[in-house]
């Protein structure tokens, strides 16, 4: 950085260098202004022309179902539709309600009740953040308004990441006269910029190669009538003889790649829209007499170890002083940390993947759960 | 607001340019300018827009004060006072909670306790490239090279102005005055033909390039204490690449945007991956700053004029304070220490004659101490920093090709090859002479729409966190 450092003359002709005191003068320039206004409606044209095709294609085939012309069945598994169905098929009202993500997917409300004696139902759903809760504990409380219900719901810092709110669940008939209109409106613009994406595109591939061969995404899934999910992808994959070892080799690559996007405004912080939500819904456990049991979920060590630097024990740390926050402000929640598989005496090798503990590790924590619980469960 | 998002692109540019270029009063197109940049940077966080407006501000008066001062005296005074509440602000929110940190931590080694109060303030984004901005305009002022700003106005609109507000290049007044004073009447097909030139290129170095090896470098940084030679080059060679068309192509949208509204700005890239040593590398990377910091501070500490010792110190303080420009922490301070150490060596061997004639073995050594110290700067501290140099220098072992392709795969490999013999080979942005051809044109326009289709998730810029 000396004073001979004053950048040299012009290499080429034409070409601009940033000598001080001087621009860049329009590169664009050799030719007629005809065919410079050509050279750019060309520009414009192409990219009209490209990022239509891509949009009308994702539109027509809706892999997402958020057109609704139903031409092909949508990728996206929805358990909103089938817990719906099962929760109007209920004949008693469930005492306690699991509530999360997939990682909550394997809660069986028969072990509740084996061990409690409490009758349960599984209202987690796939892709959960924070606003499913409040369909469900709604929808269960105008189901069964007079009963006392007792609430599990697993959480992890993904429950608040950053991002619309489920296309389906607003979607859904049922579920979605729960939400106001500004949330639908949002993310109807939400989706609407969604299908002009290669991931769209992508999306959009698979279900048509699906159709051709006549591959139905429900019949990967299947359900007990208390909501618990008896067999999924994971099942399928582990009896395909998936390795648990890649599956975290590949979990840990996948978070390292989205973690940074998908939550608030520094890392590690919770988004404000799920936090919102959260609230909400506790008030509203709250006010009916319900003090929830709020359990961090467990993750496998190696994923613990590996990603605790890189973020996620800041997050976990993140989540917990935040419900600890909430107990302080008055809220009534029992809030328990089984994301260490040692408070538990899990088993490092009873997961499908990095987050999603097999049926025995989960018996495990449950049981965990319900003897540290006091009683909330019982 | 990101460049790269559907809000950006769809909503607020097109209502910024229609309103731009329908106003005829020159005043007006200003204000609906500074306006506009304002709600651009009110996007993020609006409670920082004030301290954007006071800085502003402060520097508007200042340069007034300053041009009809005809003591002396009272000029340096003005300077001084504009200096420090610019230097006061920045270190408040930039600097604050490192320094105090940094006193417990060397108080605690020490022995003593300081357990000073370590404040936790959110960095305004951007304020280190407006605050560099205001400076040099009221620097300026001061030594007479520009005249002050004619109205308020036109000096907000160059604070503001939006393609640059965020993250550069950092556009002096001097740059700008003129085009400030005499706007364009109507955008003219060579500034939309020069601004889609160079908007799309930008677009398409961020989305479809450095969002690619993002995160695979994120992947090799994270595995940082298993890492052998091979997988520590990838890991140096991947961000050094990321880091690159990440800013450059941030860069290459700024000048395309002004374009767009009719103003030019200087170039910030000229292909720094070609350097054939450490000083020219400084011509190539960065300008703006690289330019910034010799104008303003390396000449003022005395330059290469008052001999040699002096000079290679100049040099070092000069990286140093670039260095910490760059970000709160001591791995950009060890960074800036690098860069001048670096300097100084080939100030030495170029004096003593020692440095090598190969252009080839010039430029590759130059680009292997660039990206030794990326890692510097990528590393969030410099226990990985020093994990991921240790495997680059062979200590933990060869590793093997196997190693990568476990961590990243074999196709992101192939595209760190391909971009090194681009970066190396193909001329930049700036170099490629356009012919206004259909086929162009077309080209263009696909390649515009494949990158605006990747926004899935806009990703921030590396460089909006200075």
């Amino acid at each position: 950085m000396s004073r001979s450092s004053t950048p040299s003359a012009p290499r080429r002709e034409g070409v601009e260098t940033a000598a001080r005191g001087t621009h860049a003068a329009p590169l664009v320039t050799a030719g007629p202004d005809e065919s410079l206004r050509r050279f750019v409606l060309a520009v414009a044209g192409a990219f009209v022309v490209l990022f239509g095709l891509v949009g009308a294609a994702n539109a027509v085939v809706d892999p997402y179902g958020t057109v609704g012309t139903g031409a092909f069945p949508t990728l996206v598994f929805s358990d909103h539709r089938i817990k719906v169905a099962l929760i109007a098929r209920l004949e008693t009202a469930p005492q306690v309600v699991v509530l999360g993500s997939s990682r909550a997917l394997k809660i069986e409300p028969s072990w509740i009740q084996h061990r409690t004696g409490l009758t349960g139902f599984n209202a987690a759903s796939a892709g959960a953040r924070t606003e499913e809760a409040w369909g469900y504990v709604n929808l269960l409380h105008d189901r069964f308004p007079h009963v006392h219900t007792r609430y599990l719901w697993l959480v992890e810092p993904e429950l608040f990441r950053r991002g619309r709110t489920n296309p389906l669940l607003l979607d859904n008939p049922t579920l979605g006269r729960y939400y106001g209109s500004g949330a639908k409106g949002a993310s109807k613009l939400a989706d609407v910029r969604q299908l002009f994406s290669w991931n769209a595109l992508r999306d959009s591939y698979k279900v048509v190669r699906a159709e051709l061969r006549d591959i139905k995404p429900d019949a990967f899934a299947s359900f007990a009538p208390d909501g618990f999910r008896v067999s999924d992808r994971h099942d399928r994959l582990l009896s395909q003889g998936r390795k648990l070892s890649d599956e975290l080799v590949k979990g840990i690559r996948d978070w390292r790649s989205s973690a940074r996007l998908n939550f608030g405004p520094a890392p590690g912080d919770l988004a404000a829209g799920p936090r919102a939500s959260f609230e909400r819904t506790l008030r509203l456990m709250n006010g009916w007499g319900d003090a929830p049991v709020v359990v961090l979920s467990p993750m496998h060590p190696a994923y613990r170890r590996a990603l605790g630097p890189a973020g996620i024990g800041h997050m976990h740390d993140v989540l917990l002083a935040y419900l600890h926050g909430l107990q302080r402000r008055g809220f009534r929640l029992t809030v328990l940390d089984m994301s260490d598989i040692r408070s538990f005496g899990g088993d490092p090798n009873a997961f499908y993947d990095p987050i999603h503990p097999t049926v025995p590790n989960v018996r495990r924590m449950l049981d965990a759960v319900i003897a540290r619980t006091h009683g909330a469960l019982q | 607001m990101l460049f790269n998002s559907h809000e950006f692109l769809f909503a607020f540019l097109p209502v910024v340019l229609v309103g731009w270029w329908a106003l005829r009063r020159p005043t007006a197109r200003l204000a609906w300018l500074a306006l506009a940049s304002w709600f651009f940077y009110a996007w993020w966080d609006w409670r920082f827009v004030p301290l954007m407006i006071g800085s502003t501000t402060v520097d508007y008066i200042a340069g007034q004060a300053i041009a009809s001062a005809t003591d002396e005296r009272r000029r340096k005074l003005v300077l001084v006072a504009a200096m420090t509440i610019n230097l006061g602000v920045l270190g408040f929110f930039k600097y604050a909670g490192f320094f105090l940190d940094s006193l417990n931590g060397i108080g605690g080694a020490l022995g003593a306790d300081p357990h000073l109060h370590v404040l936790h303030v959110v960095l305004p984004i951007g304020i280190s490239f407006y605050t560099f901005n205001s400076m040099s305009y009221t620097i300026d002022v001061f030594r007479r090279r520009v005249q002050p700003a004619a109205h308020p106005i036109h000096y907000a609109a160059f604070v503001a102005l939006f393609p640059h507000l965020i993250a550069g290049p950092i556009v002096r007044y001097a740059d700008i005055e003129d085009q400030l004073r005499r706007l364009q009447p109507r955008l003219t097909s060579s500034y939309a033909a020069s601004g889609a030139w160079f908007f799309c290129c930008g677009l398409a170095k961020k989305l479809i390039l450095a969002d690619t090896l993002a995160p695979h470098v994120g992947t090799l940084f994270g595995h940082h204490g298993s890492l052998g030679l091979v997988t520590g080059w990838s890991a140096a060679l991947s961000y050094a690449l990321q880091l690159y068309f990440d800013f450059s192509g941030y860069s290459d949208m700024a000048v395309g945007l002004a374009f767009l509204l009719g103003f030019r700005f200087p170039q910030n890239f000229d292909s720094p991956y070609k350097a054939q040593n450490i000083s020219d590398f400084w011509r190539r990377w960065h300008m703006s700053l690289s330019f910034w910091l010799r104008d303003y501070l390396f000449i003022p500490l005395g330059g290469s004029r008052q001999g040699r010792v002096r000079t290679l110190r100049n040099l070092v303080v000069t990286m140093f304070l670039g260095g910490l420009w760059h970000g709160a922490a001591w791995t950009f301070v060890v960074w800036g220490l690098l860069h001048g150490a670096m300097l100084v060596v080939h100030s030495v061997l170029k004096s003593a004659g020692l440095t090598p004639r190969s252009i080839a073995l010039n430029r590759a050594v130059t680009f292997a101490a660039v990206a030794a110290a990326f890692v510097v700067f990528r590393a969030p501290n410099l226990h990985v920093a020093g994990d991921v140099l240790g495997a680059m220098a062979g200590l933990n072992g060869l590793g093997s090709l196997a190693s990568v392709h476990r961590l990243v795969g074999y196709p992101t490999l192939a595209l760190v090859a391909a971009l090194l013999a681009f970066v190396n080979l193909a001329p930049n942005t700036w170099e490629v002479q356009v012919r206004p051809r259909l086929r162009y044109g077309l080209a263009l326009g696909l390649t515009l729409a494949a990158s605006v289709l990747l926004i899935a998730n806009p990703s921030p810029f590396l460089y909006f966190q200075f």
